[in-house]
């Protein structure tokens, strides 16, 4: 059995702001819980595997995130050089 | 499972886990009054009323991470790693029972697991062997360090002594241990702490004269190999019993050679280890660091003045390094009276000497040939597993807690802790890691 887990990091206009990150990690049958003498060393293989990936998709949808603000950010302040440029220009002539 | 009335009961079962407090549906089939089936009973753990379930992982975090610091501090940082918000916090004192209720049980478990195989091993649940013994004393006195060896140290040592000081080689042969020959070194010590006052006394009625200790035994065990273990017990008499089912289930009892012990020679320590350990030929060694310290002590009381103190110590711990008791006492009694401030001092190191004099061996020799002089191994188990925890200002203990929380942190210290958490069971051999680089 496998839980899939889907990180979607979307603008306030619910477009996609980067690709989303997702993430499998096999988790216990449900069969496997056959009483409560079992239950914590199965649930354990669960809760270890399930954080693993919780962690690992958290960290690459927020690496995702701040590659998109440091793209944004770049951009910006080139645009920023290249209106300040114009400006000087125009103030020269 | 067919027929009968099917009751749902939401977020009826809470488990406390690391990814959340998950409360969680449970089901029921009745038949009749009979309960055929029942999710809190035969897929979940059972649990008391109003208590939740803590998985693995998050005992992993709760029990242990109070063996490094406080209570309190431990909450902190569980509720902070967890990201618990106001209303799901953990509690302090829910850490506390928590850590209680799992150090009593690993005692439990010991406990069990002790009698289990001293029975298989044709012994009493007291430790009394009702079967054939001879098998464990094999060889005994034959594993000794060589008559050359011996021989050889004993001149080295005799080069540094003057004449009148000369150690007797020939009669310390066959008392000086092989290592490599040994069923195993043990170390075992008893550590105190403050005990927790009674509630309930009266504002203003007088303290109890004496302080009242809470008392942890730890022993250290070290195989011919190098493999270590600790145990920790409430009481010696216990440990006893648990150490030699240790020895027995992990196959050094029937090892040729000797056990030997080194302990501060406390009449306590003592008269449980000859009682268990009647049955085979075993040694005593008493420690350096606490002879040395109770001579310290009896002659600071004994003597006047610092100056007369530090000569007599001088000249006492340099006949009890060669192992001259006799001479140690001879020179205590040969002391001016002038000097003396207080004779019944001197008279209890003489006393302590003549209780203990078998347990004394040249330690001068024993250095030379890189044998052990002292019960080191055990003091610095002692820190680790309860005086960096236990022991500072303020702080006192139940005598339930102390245990436990000494039990938990030698259960981690022999990493067995996941065993433990997992299967409730503790392993009770040599840590697997130190076992693979040795044998590497």
């Amino acid at each position: 059995m496998k839980m899939q887990i889907i990180a979607n990091i979307k603008n306030e206009d619910d477009s996609e702001l980067t690709e989303p990150t997702t993430i499998e990690v096999d988790i216990p049958e449900v069969e496997a819980f056959t009483g409560p003498e079992v239950f914590d060393e199965v649930f354990d293989h669960y809760e270890r595997g399930v954080i693993e990936a919780r962690n690992g998709v958290v960290e690459k949808a927020t690496e995702k995130y701040l590659s998109a603000v440091a793209k944004k950010k770049r951009s910006q302040s080139s645009m920023c050089k290249e209106e300040n440029s114009l400006k000087d220009q125009k103030s020269i002539s | 499972m067919q027929g009968g009335e099917l009751l749902e009961r939401p977020k009826e079962y809470i488990i406390e886990a690391e990814v959340g407090q998950l409360e969680v549906d449970t089901f029921e089939i009745k038949k009749g009054s009979r309960k055929a089936f029942s999710t809190k009973r035969d897929i979940f753990p059972e649990t008391g009323p109003k208590e939740h379930h803590k998985t693995v992982c998050f005992r992993e975090l709760a029990v242990f991470s109070p063996c490094d610091e406080t209570f309190r501090k431990s909450a902190q940082e569980l509720n902070r790693m967890l990201w618990r918000k106001e209303g799901r916090m953990v509690q302090a004192r829910t850490i506390a029972n928590l850590v209680y209720r799992e150090g009593e049980a690993i005692a439990a478990c010991i406990e069990n697991k002790a009698k289990t195989i001293l029975k298989c091993h044709q012994f009493t649940d007291e430790g009394v062997p009702t079967g054939e013994t001879s098998v464990y004393g094999l060889l005994a006195d034959e594993s000794v360090v060589s008559q050359e060896r011996v021989s050889q140290a004993g001149k080295e040592v005799n080069a540094l002594l003057p004449k009148d000081r000369q150690i007797d080689v020939e009669a310390w042969q066959g008392t000086c241990e092989n290592p490599a020959q040994v069923k195993a070194l043990i170390s075992v010590d008893d550590v105190l702490c403050k005990k927790q006052k009674k509630s309930g006394r009266k504002k203003g009625s007088s303290s109890p004269k004496k302080k009242e200790r809470v008392k942890n035994t730890v022993a250290h065990i070290q195989s011919r190999k190098g493999e270590t273990y600790t145990l920790t017990t409430a009481t010696i008499a216990q440990m006893m019993i648990v150490l030699l089912a240790f020895l027995l289930s992990n196959g050094l009892m029937i090892l040729p050679g000797q056990i030997v012990f080194f302990t501060d020679g406390a009449e306590d320590l003592l008269l449980p280890i000859q009682r268990i350990f009647a049955f085979l030929p075993f040694k005593l060694i008493l420690d350096w660091y606490h002879l040395d310290k109770k001579c310290q002590q009896r002659l600071s009381m004994a003597m006047k003045g610092k100056e007369k103190r530090n000569t007599v110590l001088q000249e006492l711990l340099a006949w009890l390094w060669i192992g001259k008791v006799d001479r140690a006492i001879g020179y205590l009694r040969s002391l001016n009276p002038d000097d003396i401030k207080d004779a019944e001092h001197i008279e209890k190191l003489i006393g302590y000497f003549s209780r203990n004099v078998s347990f004394i061996p040249c330690y001068a020799l024993r250095q030379k040939l890189g044998l052990r002089v002292s019960s080191n191994p055990v003091e610095k188990a002692n820190d680790l597993l309860v005086s960096n925890r236990q022991k500072h200002n303020g702080m006192s203990w139940s005598a339930s807690g102390s245990n436990s929380l000494a039990t938990l942190t030698n259960v981690r210290r022999n990493d067995e802790h996941m065993q433990w958490l997992l299967r409730h069971d503790i392993r009770f051999t040599f840590p697997q890691q130190k076992r693979a680089k040795s044998a590497a």
